[in-house]
């Protein structure tokens, strides 16, 4: 009796310990594959961003985190996403002052401007170490942000680097004589008579049209006129090409372009809201949009409003020709990782599942039922789907578009991607220490309100010159000198 | 006042005609945004400026604006600020007014002093901020409402309504055993009225306008604002996606294609109501002196 | 003894110095520890750990960056159009108020000239964004008079009269009630004794109404002066757009970019000082002149 309970006593314990050893290693070797929390106790991970509030989108973000969430758990990683709603106010006016007052404390925040200064106290997290043993976000950064994360590394964003591309409606372009000519040889010349066609032809009020300042025209003619990036060597010495006779040269031809009714003449008060209503409603005919989702977006509303696609056109050639030079000093926007965040490891993940195969797909084609039906084992998209874009990486990189059926991307956005990749430039840009940026904030402002005011025709174009010594004055030169101990 | 008798005078009608334009530009603005708010989108658009009779009623604009997420929870907090915080003002205003104005009180040479020194000297936004922030008040609406709660100016001119009452009445009053609190509550705030009245509006219509302190301070969550943060957020800087939610603006859907001028109209028309409330209460006591003054026909 | 005698008293009084306490401990909280605080001026800030001395770092870099010579001069520049330049009209508004001899449309004048002054600055910006824009109500006056429609807030050389005139918009009727409330307080035999004399009523305004002006006249332009720095930042941070920025840009909404959304605290603590220094001298400057020529100042 005592030996046969003994026996069972032994053998259980064995039993037990083999399946204990087992379940040890199991553990060991989750921990080893990074596991984060367990099914029962998941790791909470809060996340901001612009445009995207729970508060107003509730049900559609509702099914987004648990998504995610089912999807991470599937590679053994059990988080709680929670999807926090921003503070009222300007998105980069707001965020960056409610995060430094404590108020908010999100452990991923996307941030759109005003977020050197938080990184320069040691605010954002360097993001370095993780994108190292990364394996998802490696794959599928671009050249540029791997650049980018070099020199300023708080900030990742996944997606093409952001170049204005200008569009046109492909029938009114089909229409013009002039049209040819310019696809042929896109001299800025071509250019102005394209305009003038339009102009003359009645076909729009408004041959070009921008949103408050020259940005996204400049990325059609800078090249041309020889601004060939942000900073360069004039007579032996680094200076932003704001200042130089290029930058002259193209402000002289804007004017022009505005006295003769080209350019709008309203443009300064148009937000990006009115332009593009302006664009589709017919009484513009050129603008330009970011490669990739924004022109998309452009595509899409003006197939809806007027039945017709966007034909992409090439940057102005002369002196050189690109698109506008990328930057690569940093970011403009992107995700950032709160410092003082608890749960680091569990938001990377996030990150990370969202740059890999399961997330793209997430990220990019949307909710399942609502943006997309599975049909003989392929992603069909529905009519809804234009109306979702990606919550955490909108780079196309990464998804798997072997089996969706329908287009993910339009004609349009894909031949502006290409267009960016074929007349890509690098820019030559440096970041300013602390003292330097706000002397570089009242330049801005001064170049700004000279160039509205040459290009509206209030001031003459040969008041440049005095532009260019009160530029030099408010820290031209002063920055020069530092650019020449840094730029070599 | 007296006249010599003229039935007209040509004077008389170009200064009548000049104040009644001026009053049109404080009136058409006015109804103007009123009637667009009114109006159903088809026809406002096409309205100007100048036109102050609403054309096909239509209360959508009202709808979008009170369906919007933040704008009820705004409204609330506004309330709720402008009633603990005109509370809070009053309260300290009156109990400091009262003690200062009690005859031959010892120690108020150095308190005047040092209030007139606290009017004068302005510390500034950042040292504000900080001091918000040390108390650990950021986020919280006690930080609106402390950090306002007492204005030396009107502190002066409720102590010049104190000063007013009757020492005859104060010394009754003590001679009877009433208490300093007995005194402020039965005798001095009835015989104040129309200044504590005052004051006290012109307190709650600064609590009411804030916007600038809350959009610092109360940023925790979107709806943590008040309504005149929302308002500047859609009516000044002209940011549509904060009135209309990011997805209906995306989808560019008929809900987007509203009459934004019409509906800004009736996001300002929200707003000033509680001052078209509390308005004719400011007329009557503060004003009254000056509008039944002058001659009378 | 003096002492003793006078903490006496000070205990009998003890319940006053109760209801002076929650106001007093107001004034310590939030104006004496900001006070303390703004040594940040002469340190640099720093999220964590001690604020390092700097000394007159910021000072240097203020003085020198031609920046802050550009908002001073905008701020003195604002400040004088609504205080000097709009001056006069307060007094010719209750002068003509006076001279209105139907008592209900002088009342009608007054109820609607009042309520501006009870709008937020947000409101009346909302109101005259809207009206002064290309489509707007003064566009469509300046138009049906033949004249080209201007996008006035855009416009850098009209936008600090748009400023002033929107502060007349606002203050005309309630800050010319001090000077309405002079001219009620006329004693009545002074104009008998002038109709008696024949006294036409051009001159019973220069030698009867306006004498008595001349008092709150400097009383409210001496006090003006005292706030001279100010220029009013609600309404300029309301009207303010990328376009018009530096010319109406003042010393409060320079403060509040640099300071609380760029986040250079030590920076904007610094400007808050010097206006505020500036501030009291001015403000206390003004206050004995004004005491000295009419018998009343700020307090």
């Amino acid at each position: 009796m005592k030996k046969r309970g003994v026996l069972v006593l032994l053998v259980l314990l064995t039993a037990i310990s083999i399946v204990g050893a087992a379940g040890t290693k199991e553990t060991a070797a989750a921990v080893q594959s990074g596991a984060i929390g367990s099914a029962g106790n998941p790791v909470k991970v809060t996340y901001l961003c612009k445009d995207v509030d729970p508060i107003t989108d509730a049900q559609q973000l509702g099914m987004l985190e648990k998504a995610i969430e089912e999807g991470m758990a599937k590679e053994g990683k059990y988080v709680d996403l929670v999807i926090l709603s921003a503070p009222t106010g300007s998105y980069a006016t707001v965020v960056p002052i409610a995060f430094r007052t404590g108020q908010i404390n999100p452990d991923l925040i996307y941030f759109q401007g005003n977020d050197q200064p938080l990184a320069q106290e040691g605010l954002l997290e360097d993001l370095t170490p993780y994108v190292e043993k990364s394996v998802n976000v490696k794959a599928i950064m671009g050249d540029h942000t791997k650049a980018a994360m070099k020199n300023y590394p708080y900030l990742m964003w996944l997606a093409p680097a952001r170049v204005q591309i200008p569009v046109m409606r492909s029938d009114w372009f089909a229409k013009l004589k002039s049209g040819k000519a310019l696809l042929e040889n896109p001299t800025v010349d071509n250019y102005y008579a394209m305009f003038k066609e339009i102009k003359e032809s009645g076909m729009a009020k408004w041959p070009i049209t921008t949103d408050g300042g020259i940005l996204k025209i400049d990325s059609v003619f800078n090249h041309a006129f020889g601004l060939t990036a942000t900073i360069v060597k004039e007579n032996g010495r680094w200076v932003y090409s704001n200042a130089t006779k290029a930058s002259r040269d193209k402000l002289a031809f804007y004017a022009k372009l505005y006295k003769e009714g080209l350019l709008d003449n309203e443009y300064v008060t148009k937000t990006w809201e009115t332009m593009e209503q302006a664009f589709y409603e017919g009484s513009a005919a050129f603008v330009a949009g970011t490669a990739g989702d924004v022109v998309n977006v452009y595509n899409n509303k003006m197939k809806e409003a007027q039945g017709v696609e966007l034909v992409v056109l090439p940057p102005a050639k002369g002196v050189s020709q690109a698109y506008q030079s990328v930057d690569v000093t940093k970011e403009s926007r992107g995700f950032a990782l709160n410092a003082d965040s608890k749960v680091k490891d569990a938001a990377w993940a996030i990150l990370e599942f969202m740059a890999g195969p399961e997330g793209r797909k997430l990220d990019k084609l949307g909710l399942e039922g609502i943006h997309y039906t599975v049909e003989g084992g392929k992603y069909v998209l529905t009519k809804q789907f234009p109306s979702w874009w990606a919550k955490f990486w909108p780079t196309m990189n990464g998804l798997d578009t072997s089996n969706v059926v329908g287009e993910v991307m339009s004609k349009s956005a894909i031949d502006s991607l290409n267009a960016a990749a074929k007349y890509f430039a690098a820019d030559t840009n440096v970041l300013l220490t602390e003292d330097l940026l706000p002397l570089k904030d009242a330049m801005d402002k001064l170049y700004r309100e000279y160039s509205t005011d040459i290009i509206r025709g209030v001031r003459p174009i040969s008041d440049f010159d005095e532009f260019v010594t009160k530029w030099n004055a408010a820290g031209g030169t002063r920055i020069s000198d530092y650019l020449a101990t840094v730029l070599k | 006042m007296m006249y010599t008798r003229k039935r007209f005078s040509l004077s008389q009608l170009l200064l009548v005609l000049l104040l009644f334009f001026i009053t049109l530009t404080m009136l058409v603005p006015l109804l103007n945004i009123l009637a667009k708010s009114l109006s159903s989108p088809t026809k406002s658009v096409g309205m100007g400026g100048l036109a102050i009779l609403p054309q096909q009623l239509d209360f959508l604009n009202y709808r979008i604006v009170f369906s919007h997420p933040i704008l009820v929870p705004s409204l609330i907090n506004s309330i709720i600020i402008t009633l603990v915080g005109t509370l809070v003002n009053i309260v300290l205003t009156t109990t400091a007014a009262y003690a200062l104005t009690r005859p031959r009180l010892t120690l108020k040479r150095p308190i005047m002093v040092f209030l007139i020194i606290m009017m004068l000297f302005d510390p500034g936004l950042v040292p504000e901020y900080l001091v918000v922030q040390q108390l650990g008040l950021m986020g919280s609406k006690w930080s609106v409402i402390l950090v306002t709660a007492v204005n030396v100016y009107y502190l002066i001119i409720m102590m010049r309504y104190f000063e007013k009452v009757p020492q005859s009445i104060v010394e009754a009053a003590t001679i009877d055993g009433a208490t300093h609190i007995q005194m402020l509550v039965r005798i001095f705030y009835p015989l104040s009225k129309a200044g504590v009245a005052t004051i006290t509006m012109f307190y709650a219509v600064v609590r009411w306008n804030e916007y600038f302190r809350a959009g610092i301070y109360l940023t925790r969550k979107s709806t943590d604002t008040v309504l005149q943060v929302v308002l500047r957020q859609f009516v000044v800087l002209g940011d549509t996606v904060s009135i209309l939610g990011q997805q209906n603006v995306y989808d560019y859907n008929a809900l987007a294609r509203a009459d934004y001028s019409a509906l800004k109209g009736a996001t300002i028309v929200v707003a000033i109501i509680p001052i078209l409330i509390l308005y004719p209460f400011v007329l009557r006591f503060y004003a009254n002196d000056v509008l039944s003054g002058g001659i009378k026909e | 003894m003096e002492i003793k005698r006078a903490w006496k008293q000070i205990k009998a009084e003890r319940v006053l110095y109760l209801l002076l306490l929650p106001t007093l401990t107001f004034f310590v909280l939030f104006r004496v520890l900001p006070i303390l605080n703004m040594r940040l001026a002469f340190f640099q800030f720093r999220a964590r750990g001690d604020w390092p001395f700097v000394g007159l770092k910021y000072f240097e870099m203020i003085f020198s960056s031609p920046a802050f010579a550009q908002i001073l001069g905008n701020t003195l520049i604002i400040s004088f159009m609504k205080y000097v330049l709009l001056f006069p009209f307060f007094v010719i508004f209750a002068l003509m108020l006076n001279e209105i001899r139907s008592f209900r449309f002088r009342k009608y004048v007054q109820v609607v000239s009042y309520l501006p002054h009870f709008l937020s600055w947000v409101v009346i910006a909302g109101i005259w964004i809207n009206a002064l824009s290309l489509g707007g109500s003064v566009n469509q006056i300046v138009t049906f008079f033949g004249g080209k429609a201007v996008d006035f807030m855009t416009d850098r050389t009209k936008i600090r009269w748009i400023l002033m005139l929107c502060e007349a918009w606002r203050s005309l009727g309630w800050d010319s009630i001090i000077f309405y409330t002079a001219i009620l307080a006329i004693s009545p035999s002074l104009y008998e004794a002038a109709q008696i004399d024949g006294a036409s009523r051009m001159q019973i305004i220069t030698n009867i109404i306006l004498p008595a002006l001349v008092t709150p006249m400097i009383t409210m332009f001496i006090l003006n002066l005292g706030f001279f720095l100010n220029a009013g930042f609600d309404q300029v941070f309301n009207f303010s757009n990328q376009a018009v920025e530096s010319t109406i840009d003042i010393l409060d909404t320079y403060i509040y970019r640099i300071g609380i959304e760029g986040g250079q605290y030590s920076l904007a603590t610094a400007v808050s000082l010097i206006k505020g220094l500036v501030g009291v001298v001015l403000v206390y400057t003004t206050h004995v002149f004004s005491k000295k020529m009419t018998g009343s100042g700020v307090w």
